[in-house]
Protein backbone atom coordinates (compact mmCIF):
# COMPACT_ATOMS: atom_id res chain seq x y z
CA UNK A 1 0.00 0.00 0.00
CA UNK A 2 1.13 3.76 -0.88
CA UNK A 3 1.37 6.02 2.07
CA UNK A 4 -1.61 7.66 0.93
CA UNK A 5 -3.43 4.47 1.16
CA UNK A 6 -2.11 4.03 4.03
CA UNK A 7 -3.26 7.13 5.55
CA UNK A 8 -6.51 7.04 3.83
CA UNK A 9 -7.42 3.87 5.82
CA UNK A 10 -6.51 4.66 9.12
CA UNK A 11 -8.81 7.79 8.65
CA UNK A 12 -11.36 5.56 7.55
CA UNK A 13 -10.99 3.77 10.43
CA UNK A 14 -11.19 6.10 13.03
CA UNK A 15 -14.50 7.11 11.68
CA UNK A 16 -16.05 3.64 11.99
CA UNK A 17 -14.56 3.61 14.98
CA UNK A 18 -16.34 6.55 16.56
CA UNK A 19 -19.44 5.67 14.30
CA UNK A 20 -19.21 2.22 16.18
CA UNK A 21 -18.75 0.57 12.91
CA UNK A 22 -17.72 -3.08 14.39
CA UNK A 23 -18.24 -4.70 10.72
CA UNK A 24 -16.07 -2.05 9.43
CA UNK A 25 -13.50 -2.47 11.01
CA UNK A 26 -13.36 -6.07 11.30
CA UNK A 27 -13.58 -6.18 7.39
CA UNK A 28 -9.70 -4.75 7.45
CA UNK A 29 -8.67 -7.89 9.05
CA UNK A 30 -6.73 -10.46 7.42
CA UNK A 31 -7.91 -14.16 8.46
CA UNK A 32 -5.47 -15.26 10.25
CA UNK A 33 -4.44 -11.86 11.93
CA UNK A 34 -3.85 -11.82 15.31
CA UNK A 35 -4.89 -9.25 17.85
CA UNK A 36 -3.29 -8.30 21.04
CA UNK A 37 -5.11 -5.85 23.13
CA UNK A 38 -5.07 -5.18 27.00
CA UNK A 39 -8.73 -4.35 27.44
CA UNK A 40 -10.11 -7.74 25.23
CA UNK A 41 -6.79 -9.63 24.72
CA UNK A 42 -5.10 -11.81 22.47
CA UNK A 43 -7.69 -12.96 19.59
CA UNK A 44 -7.56 -13.85 16.09
CA UNK A 45 -9.73 -12.87 12.87
CA UNK A 46 -12.32 -10.72 11.42
CA UNK A 47 -14.88 -12.26 13.45
CA UNK A 48 -13.26 -11.78 16.66
CA UNK A 49 -12.47 -8.84 16.12
CA UNK A 50 -15.99 -7.58 15.33
CA UNK A 51 -16.97 -9.26 18.80
CA UNK A 52 -14.76 -7.67 20.67
CA UNK A 53 -15.08 -3.87 18.78
CA UNK A 54 -18.97 -4.78 20.20
CA UNK A 55 -17.82 -5.34 23.47
CA UNK A 56 -15.40 -2.40 23.65
CA UNK A 57 -18.50 -0.46 22.35
CA UNK A 58 -21.00 -2.14 24.95
CA UNK A 59 -18.33 -0.67 27.52
CA UNK A 60 -18.17 2.55 26.44
CA UNK A 61 -21.20 3.72 24.44
CA UNK A 62 -18.64 7.04 23.97
CA UNK A 63 -15.63 5.71 23.37
CA UNK A 64 -13.43 8.28 21.04
CA UNK A 65 -10.17 7.29 19.22
CA UNK A 66 -7.84 10.64 17.89
CA UNK A 67 -4.70 9.64 16.14
CA UNK A 68 -1.95 12.19 16.96
CA UNK A 69 0.47 10.98 14.30
CA UNK A 70 0.72 8.19 12.50
CA UNK A 71 4.58 6.72 11.51
CA UNK A 72 4.46 4.76 8.43
CA UNK A 73 7.98 2.53 7.81
CA UNK A 74 6.86 0.49 4.77
CA UNK A 75 3.67 -2.32 5.85
CA UNK A 76 5.20 -1.35 9.34
CA UNK A 77 2.88 0.87 11.22
CA UNK A 78 2.42 2.87 14.60
CA UNK A 79 -0.51 5.07 15.64
CA UNK A 80 -0.15 7.48 18.22
CA UNK A 81 -3.13 8.15 19.32
CA UNK A 82 -5.49 9.22 22.78
CA UNK A 83 -8.83 7.20 23.79
CA UNK A 84 -11.18 7.95 25.84
CA UNK A 85 -14.51 6.94 27.20
CA UNK A 86 -17.48 6.29 29.93
CA UNK A 87 -17.68 3.37 31.82
CA UNK A 88 -21.61 3.39 30.47
CA UNK A 89 -22.07 -0.22 29.80
CA UNK A 90 -20.15 -2.25 32.92
CA UNK A 91 -16.71 -4.29 32.50
CA UNK A 92 -15.14 -7.33 33.62
CA UNK A 93 -18.38 -8.36 35.26
CA UNK A 94 -19.16 -4.71 37.09
CA UNK A 95 -21.94 -2.59 36.66
CA UNK A 96 -21.77 0.55 34.75
CA UNK A 97 -20.88 3.49 37.55
CA UNK A 98 -20.31 6.74 34.31
CA UNK A 99 -16.74 7.27 35.32
CA UNK A 100 -14.59 8.55 32.62
CA UNK A 101 -11.13 7.57 31.48
CA UNK A 102 -8.84 9.06 29.01
CA UNK A 103 -5.29 7.45 27.92
CA UNK A 104 -2.10 8.07 25.60
CA UNK A 105 -2.00 4.82 23.59
CA UNK A 106 0.18 3.46 20.63
CA UNK A 107 -0.99 0.91 18.34
CA UNK A 108 1.22 -1.40 16.06
CA UNK A 109 0.46 -2.66 13.11
CA UNK A 110 1.73 -5.24 10.40
CA UNK A 111 -0.23 -4.85 6.59
CA UNK A 112 -0.37 -7.12 4.02
CA UNK A 113 -2.22 -7.33 1.07
CA UNK A 114 -4.48 -4.30 2.21
CA UNK A 115 -5.26 -6.14 5.84
CA UNK A 116 -3.82 -6.07 9.00
CA UNK A 117 -2.26 -9.06 9.97
CA UNK A 118 -1.05 -8.18 13.47
CA UNK A 119 -2.16 -5.37 15.76
CA UNK A 120 -1.08 -5.02 18.83
CA UNK A 121 -2.38 -1.92 21.71
CA UNK A 122 0.06 -0.34 24.14
CA UNK A 123 -1.25 2.05 26.94
CA UNK A 124 -1.64 2.52 30.64
CA UNK A 125 -4.56 -0.35 30.80
CA UNK A 126 -3.99 -0.83 34.90
CA UNK A 127 -4.59 3.04 35.07
CA UNK A 128 -7.71 3.39 32.20
CA UNK A 129 -9.41 0.48 35.14
CA UNK A 130 -8.17 2.57 38.16
CA UNK A 131 -10.04 5.89 36.33
CA UNK A 132 -12.95 4.30 35.34
CA UNK A 133 -13.27 2.53 38.84
CA UNK A 134 -12.75 -0.93 37.89
CA UNK A 135 -9.87 -1.28 40.22
CA UNK A 136 -9.52 0.88 42.97
CA UNK A 137 -5.36 1.32 43.53
CA UNK A 138 -3.91 2.88 46.78
CA UNK A 139 0.04 3.30 47.66
CA UNK A 140 1.38 0.39 49.42
CA UNK B 1 19.21 12.03 9.14
CA UNK B 2 19.36 8.27 7.15
CA UNK B 3 17.90 5.62 8.53
CA UNK B 4 21.36 4.04 9.08
CA UNK B 5 22.50 7.16 11.15
CA UNK B 6 18.87 6.85 13.70
CA UNK B 7 19.52 2.63 13.74
CA UNK B 8 22.69 3.79 15.35
CA UNK B 9 21.37 6.27 17.60
CA UNK B 10 19.16 4.03 18.78
CA UNK B 11 21.44 1.44 18.96
CA UNK B 12 23.58 3.72 21.46
CA UNK B 13 20.49 4.33 23.18
CA UNK B 14 19.47 0.79 24.15
CA UNK B 15 23.52 0.35 24.67
CA UNK B 16 23.44 3.26 27.44
CA UNK B 17 20.33 2.35 28.86
CA UNK B 18 21.24 -1.32 29.41
CA UNK B 19 24.62 -0.16 30.92
CA UNK B 20 23.11 2.29 33.20
CA UNK B 21 25.14 4.63 32.11
CA UNK B 22 22.99 7.68 32.36
CA UNK B 23 25.17 10.24 30.93
CA UNK B 24 26.15 8.59 27.74
CA UNK B 25 22.25 7.99 27.68
CA UNK B 26 21.77 11.56 28.02
CA UNK B 27 23.97 11.75 25.05
CA UNK B 28 21.94 11.17 22.76
CA UNK B 29 19.40 14.16 23.34
CA UNK B 30 19.69 17.26 22.03
CA UNK B 31 20.91 19.44 24.58
CA UNK B 32 17.18 21.14 24.70
CA UNK B 33 15.26 18.03 24.40
CA UNK B 34 12.18 17.74 26.06
CA UNK B 35 10.96 14.14 27.83
CA UNK B 36 7.47 12.84 28.67
CA UNK B 37 7.18 10.72 31.08
CA UNK B 38 5.16 8.76 33.57
CA UNK B 39 7.87 8.40 35.83
CA UNK B 40 9.51 12.28 35.69
CA UNK B 41 6.66 13.99 34.46
CA UNK B 42 7.80 16.47 31.41
CA UNK B 43 11.37 17.40 31.73
CA UNK B 44 13.93 19.03 29.34
CA UNK B 45 17.76 19.27 28.98
CA UNK B 46 20.36 16.43 29.11
CA UNK B 47 20.90 17.08 33.07
CA UNK B 48 17.01 16.45 34.10
CA UNK B 49 16.84 13.58 31.00
CA UNK B 50 19.87 11.74 32.94
CA UNK B 51 18.37 12.22 36.67
CA UNK B 52 15.12 10.66 35.79
CA UNK B 53 17.12 7.93 33.90
CA UNK B 54 19.28 7.58 37.47
CA UNK B 55 15.88 7.54 39.74
CA UNK B 56 14.63 4.65 37.04
CA UNK B 57 17.87 2.58 37.17
CA UNK B 58 18.76 2.91 40.76
CA UNK B 59 15.34 1.82 41.80
CA UNK B 60 15.14 -1.21 39.06
CA UNK B 61 18.94 -1.95 39.78
CA UNK B 62 18.90 -5.10 37.23
CA UNK B 63 17.00 -3.53 34.70
CA UNK B 64 17.00 -4.70 31.30
CA UNK B 65 15.84 -3.62 28.17
CA UNK B 66 14.96 -5.61 24.58
CA UNK B 67 13.88 -3.96 21.34
CA UNK B 68 10.81 -5.49 19.86
CA UNK B 69 10.88 -3.19 17.28
CA UNK B 70 11.96 0.27 15.27
CA UNK B 71 9.45 2.08 13.36
CA UNK B 72 11.29 5.05 11.16
CA UNK B 73 9.41 7.72 9.36
CA UNK B 74 11.56 10.60 8.64
CA UNK B 75 12.31 12.22 11.57
CA UNK B 76 9.35 9.98 13.47
CA UNK B 77 10.61 7.21 15.19
CA UNK B 78 8.21 4.61 17.65
CA UNK B 79 10.81 2.71 19.56
CA UNK B 80 8.96 -0.72 21.12
CA UNK B 81 11.10 -2.25 24.37
CA UNK B 82 10.45 -4.67 26.76
CA UNK B 83 11.82 -3.63 30.04
CA UNK B 84 12.25 -6.56 32.69
CA UNK B 85 13.47 -5.42 36.10
CA UNK B 86 13.51 -5.99 40.30
CA UNK B 87 12.64 -3.31 42.42
CA UNK B 88 15.96 -2.99 44.36
CA UNK B 89 16.25 0.39 45.37
CA UNK B 90 12.99 1.95 46.11
CA UNK B 91 10.60 4.25 43.98
CA UNK B 92 8.99 7.27 44.55
CA UNK B 93 10.22 7.53 47.75
CA UNK B 94 9.05 3.87 48.63
CA UNK B 95 11.59 0.98 50.17
CA UNK B 96 12.77 -1.57 47.98
CA UNK B 97 9.90 -4.81 47.64
CA UNK B 98 12.04 -6.95 45.79
CA UNK B 99 9.62 -7.54 42.98
CA UNK B 100 10.06 -7.59 40.05
CA UNK B 101 8.01 -6.08 36.99
CA UNK B 102 8.15 -6.82 33.26
CA UNK B 103 6.01 -4.84 30.75
CA UNK B 104 6.34 -3.27 26.81
CA UNK B 105 7.11 0.16 26.53
CA UNK B 106 6.64 2.65 23.92
CA UNK B 107 8.90 5.63 22.91
CA UNK B 108 7.46 8.12 20.35
CA UNK B 109 10.37 10.68 19.30
CA UNK B 110 11.53 12.96 17.21
CA UNK B 111 14.94 12.98 15.67
CA UNK B 112 17.10 16.21 13.81
CA UNK B 113 20.70 16.49 13.62
CA UNK B 114 22.06 13.18 15.35
CA UNK B 115 19.87 13.34 18.24
CA UNK B 116 16.42 13.00 19.90
CA UNK B 117 14.51 16.35 20.51
CA UNK B 118 11.74 15.59 21.74
CA UNK B 119 10.68 11.52 23.38
CA UNK B 120 7.13 10.60 25.03
CA UNK B 121 7.01 7.45 26.96
CA UNK B 122 3.89 5.22 26.85
CA UNK B 123 3.51 2.01 28.99
CA UNK B 124 1.31 0.55 31.51
CA UNK B 125 3.06 2.68 34.40
CA UNK B 126 0.38 1.88 36.95
CA UNK B 127 0.64 -1.63 36.31
CA UNK B 128 4.20 -1.54 36.50
CA UNK B 129 3.79 0.14 40.06
CA UNK B 130 1.32 -2.52 41.11
CA UNK B 131 3.87 -5.48 39.92
CA UNK B 132 6.73 -3.57 42.19
CA UNK B 133 4.46 -2.51 44.97
CA UNK B 134 4.49 0.75 45.24
CA UNK B 135 0.90 0.54 44.37
CA UNK B 136 -1.61 -1.99 45.90
CA UNK B 137 -5.02 -2.36 43.45
CA UNK B 138 -7.45 -4.55 44.27
CA UNK B 139 -10.87 -4.82 42.38
CA UNK B 140 -13.73 -1.71 43.09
Amino acid sequence: MTRDEITAMFARREQAFNDRDSVSLAADYAHDAVIDSPTVGVHQGPDAAREAYEAIFRAFADNMRRTEALVIDGDHIAQVLTIEGTNLGGLMGLPPNGKHFRVPAVFLYDLRDDRIVRERRIYDFTGMLVQIGVLKARPA
Amino acid sequence: MTRDQIVDLFDRRMKAINDHDVEAFADVFAENAVVESPLGGTHQGRAAIAAVAGAFVGALSDATFTQDDLIVDGGHVVHVITMSGTDTGGLMGMAPSGRPAQLPMVIVCEVADGLITHERRIYDFTGMLVQIGVLKAKPA
